[in-house]
């Protein structure tokens, strides 16, 4: 006889096993092989809690999700989960879930100091749009601002950007994404002209060493971290390198552990340059071929208030990014200072441990994965520890070939997918274009089919300066999704909190939990999370994974899509656009945001009868069409055209065969441009 | 939370040496036991009442000396009340054997 527990308990086993690749013991055979219950239903899903981008199997039952676990097929994870994708049958079922609108209210009326009550979603977007109107008539899009984040889908990321960017004409838009990874993205931008990683996970199973700098993967990236201890352990000649500033559970399998003095990683990344150049290491066809030489500023300040007297008295505050041109000789000059000896009593390391890591580059026999996440990309100089990073890979042509790959990991599921492909930050466009490019402009507008000129040519308000500049009384009407920045931001006291609670601001918050961030707002707009819609990530080797809509969010929560879309409806192109723009393109006359941004013969052409058979699709069925693919395919024209009409073609993304169903991409890009190597 | 019983299998990598102080912490933990095992590998099966117990259990296996890795792979969160129907009939298992 076999029950239910019995059944359970044998399929965690058989899971496991073929996770692991490991017979099923005989004990759980007979009752693994039972028919599984018939009211359970399983689909695929990528994991929601980091940008690892595990695949998941998702079991629902009545509208509940009941069990999860790794997918054997999954290339990322293999069939595991860390402790943390434990959470994911749980995450949707906290007691403290919002699902209801909360608007501050005295007397029976919207007050910024009243007290969170209860209201419609009619009564919740009738104050919010009155709010953001007060804010239009007297500052434009200027005045209206909105945090976004890594945890958004593609589609809402992209419709978020479109509302923003094209509806209120406001560039004043970024995610909590750029908190971690501006220096990862500056780093990729200033060595390689383009967003994108050069290498991908199959390189761990090619890698000769593994390089962690500032990166404690066996806690924060343990699935990937499995991988590097795999290889590790099946291959005797494979050795580990762990970097830190205090010692933590990746040195367990350190054969190099190197404790250094705080900030020395950058003296020690020049001792390695050194030691590659001095040792005769330099690969010279391919630094001949593919590498050219610059001195970036240095006395760049610290990204504060511009009026700090910190800035004030750093010489190049105003041109952090600028750089001049060298040759090889000047930079080798450059780093020449930095000896063992020096850069042994600069770090506090063994210098024995030292030239044991240098030897891991310079040897040409080695191929070498450096990996790093927040001690570069949170670092005081973390542009340069990841241009420097860049420097030693380039020197030895160890770069874009399977086992050499210095890689950026990712915290947030979407940081990649979608704050920086689709472009969600105060500067960008999607696919690398830029505000700031008068083509990309026109090439956006093209493909949204907006009248030419809609979009602003200012870089807006970054994710810190926004919190200034709401204390400042300069952004008014702020809408926060999908993160917890009070939480999060730096300065909370001297800026993000007074900011919010400035009596001229209107703050909204979407989340599905009642986080500080929401607490802060004015209005809080109850959210759909995960499998409660249709979605799509891109993790941080740029695999792009879609889901399925498998349970329906609980109470009135809905979408950050649906939230939207639907308050777009609220406001007319005369509302929100010059008179002189419309006087010149009188067609969008008498139009809703809806009409001109999502209902433009482009995002609404599939019928809603494409959704997948047997998945629900809320979105689908609240707007008459299939949401997602349409804002979908829209994106995708900027991957298939942008190569044409930009001078960094970089088509971020592929084309899918069908954004209903399950797909993957990955890409390799080789290093045909020519990338500088920066001091 | 309703009540409910949590079944949760995990894969630990280890180093030879642990076999015998893995063995030793999973006697101590009620509901836990080893499924099955190889050189350097085994799967831990756990049976708990909710969350808590579950990441007690990871954690513990975790901070044994010679664990590198404990990966959870699968997780069930069902009813205690319908954890004793019957999926299947005596005949059926014998069938299939
Ligand atoms: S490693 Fe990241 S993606 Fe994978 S299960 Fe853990 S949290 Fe989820």
């Amino acid at each position: 006889m076999t029950t239910r527990r019995d059944f359970i308990r044998a399929s965690a086993v058989g899971a496991a096993a073929s996770a692991a690749s490991m017979a099923v013991p005989i004990r759980f055979a007979g009752a693994a092989a039972a028919q599984p219950p018939p009211e359970v239903k399983w689909s695929k899903a990528p994991c929601r809690f980091c940008g690892t981008g595990c695949g998941v199997q998702v079991a629902v039952q009545g509208n509940r999700v009941v069990a999860t676990h790794g997918d054997p097929e999954a290339e990322v994870n293999r069939g595991l989960n860390c402790v943390k994708g434990y959470f994911l049958s749980k995450i949707m079922y906290g007691t403290d879930r919002l699902t209801t609108p909360l608007l501050r209210k005295k007397d029976g009326r919207y007050a910024k100091h009243g007290q969170f009550e209860p209201v419609s979603w009619d009564e919740a977007f009738d104050v919010m749009a009155a709010q953001f109107k007060r804010v239009l008539r007297t500052k434009g899009g200027a005045g209206i601002g909105m945090a976004g984040s890594g945890q958004w889908t593609v589609w809402e990321g992209y419709a978020a950007n479109k509302l923003m960017k094209a509806g209120f004409r406001s560039n004043h838009i970024d995610p909590n994404a750029r908190h971690c990874m501006a220096s990862a993205v500056t780093g990729f931008m200033r060595t390689f002209g383009m967003d994108e990683p050069m290498g991908c996970y199959d390189d761990f199973e090619a890698a000769d060493a593994f390089v962690l700098w500032g990166s404690n993967m066996a806690e924060m990236h343990p699935i990937l971290w499995t991988r590097v201890t795999d290889r590790r352990l099946s291959h005797d000649h494979v050795k580990v390198a762990v970097l830190s500033t205090f010692e933590h559970r990746s040195f367990d399998l350190a054969d190099i552990p190197i404790i250094f003095k705080p900030q020395t990683d950058l003296a020690i990344l020049n001792y390695i340059a050194n030691h590659i150049i001095q040792s005769g290491r330099v690969n010279e066809d391919f630094v001949g071929e593919h590498v050219r030489f610059k001195r970036g500023n240095d006395d760049i300040g610290y990204g504060l208030r511009p009026d700090h007297p910190l800035e004030l008295a750093a010489a190049h505050a105003k041109d952090p990014t600028g750089s001049t041109d060298i040759d090889f000789e000047a930079f080798k000059a450059f780093v020449e200072p930095y000896t063992l000896e020096h850069v042994a009593a600069l770090s506090g390391v063994e210098p024995g441990w030292l030239e044991h890591l240098a030897e891991l580059y310079a040897d040409p026999a080695v191929k070498v994965m450096s990996l790093w996440t927040m001690g570069f990309n949170q670092h005081t100089r973390g542009t340069w520890a990841n241009n420097m990073v860049y420097n030693i890979h380039l020197l030895t042509g160890k770069i874009a070939t399977p086992g050499n790959s210095p890689f950026s990991l990712t915290g947030q599921p979407s940081a990649c997918g979608t704050a920086r492909e689709v472009g969600t930050f105060a500067h960008r466009l999607p696919a690398d274009l830029v505000v700031t490019d008068p083509e990309h402009r026109k090439h956006a507008e093209s493909i949204w089919r907006l009248p030419p000129g809609l979009i602003v040519d200012k870089v807006g308000y970054h994710i810190v300066e926004q919190n200034r500049m709401l204390k400042d009384g300069q952004l008014n009407a702020y809408w926060v999704m999908a993160n917890n920045n009070m939480q999060a931001a730096a300065n909370l006291g001297n800026e993000g909190y007074p900011g919010y609670r400035n009596p001229e601001n209107f703050i909204v918050v979407s989340d599905p939990y009642p986080t500080v961030t929401a607490q802060a707002a004015d209005l809080i707009l109850p959210t759909a999370m995960w499998v409660e819609k249709e979605g799509a990530y891109g993790n941080a080797e740029r695999r792009t994974q879609f889901w399925h809509q498998l349970v329906k969010a609980p109470g009135q929560a809905r979408s950050d899509l649906w939230q939207l879309m639907e308050f777009s409806k609220r406001f007319t192109t005369e509302e929100c656009w010059p008179a002189e723009l419309l006087d010149a393109h009188p067609e969008y006359r008498d139009k809703t945001l809806f009409d001109v941004l999502y209902r433009n013969g482009k995002v609404d052409r599939f019928a809603p009868d494409q959704v997948e058979a047997g998945y629900a699709n809320d979105e689908a069925a609240a707007f008459g069409f299939y949401v997602q693919k349409g804002l979908f395919e829209e994106y995708a024209e900027f991957g298939a055209a942008t190569a044409t009409t930009s001078r960094r073609s970089t088509p971020t993304m592929r084309r899918a065969a069908s954004a209903g169903r399950w797909w993957t991409a990955r890409k390799r890009a080789g290093a045909t441009t020519k990338a500088p190597i920066r001091t | 939370m309703d009540d409910e019983i949590h079944i949760a299998s995990i894969i630990v990598r280890h180093r030879p040496d642990a076999v015998a102080s893995i063995d030793r912490l999973v006697a101590a933990m009620p509901g836990a036991e080893v499924a099955t095992r190889e050189a350097g590998r085994c799967i831990v099966l756990h049976e708990g009442e909710g969350t808590r117990d579950m990441l007690a259990c990871i954690e513990a296996i975790q901070a044994t000396r010679g664990v590198i890795s404990a990966s959870l792979v699968y997780h069930h969160a069902e009813a205690r009340a319908a954890l004793d129907d019957i999926l299947q009939p005596a005949a059926n298992e014998d069938d299939q054997r």
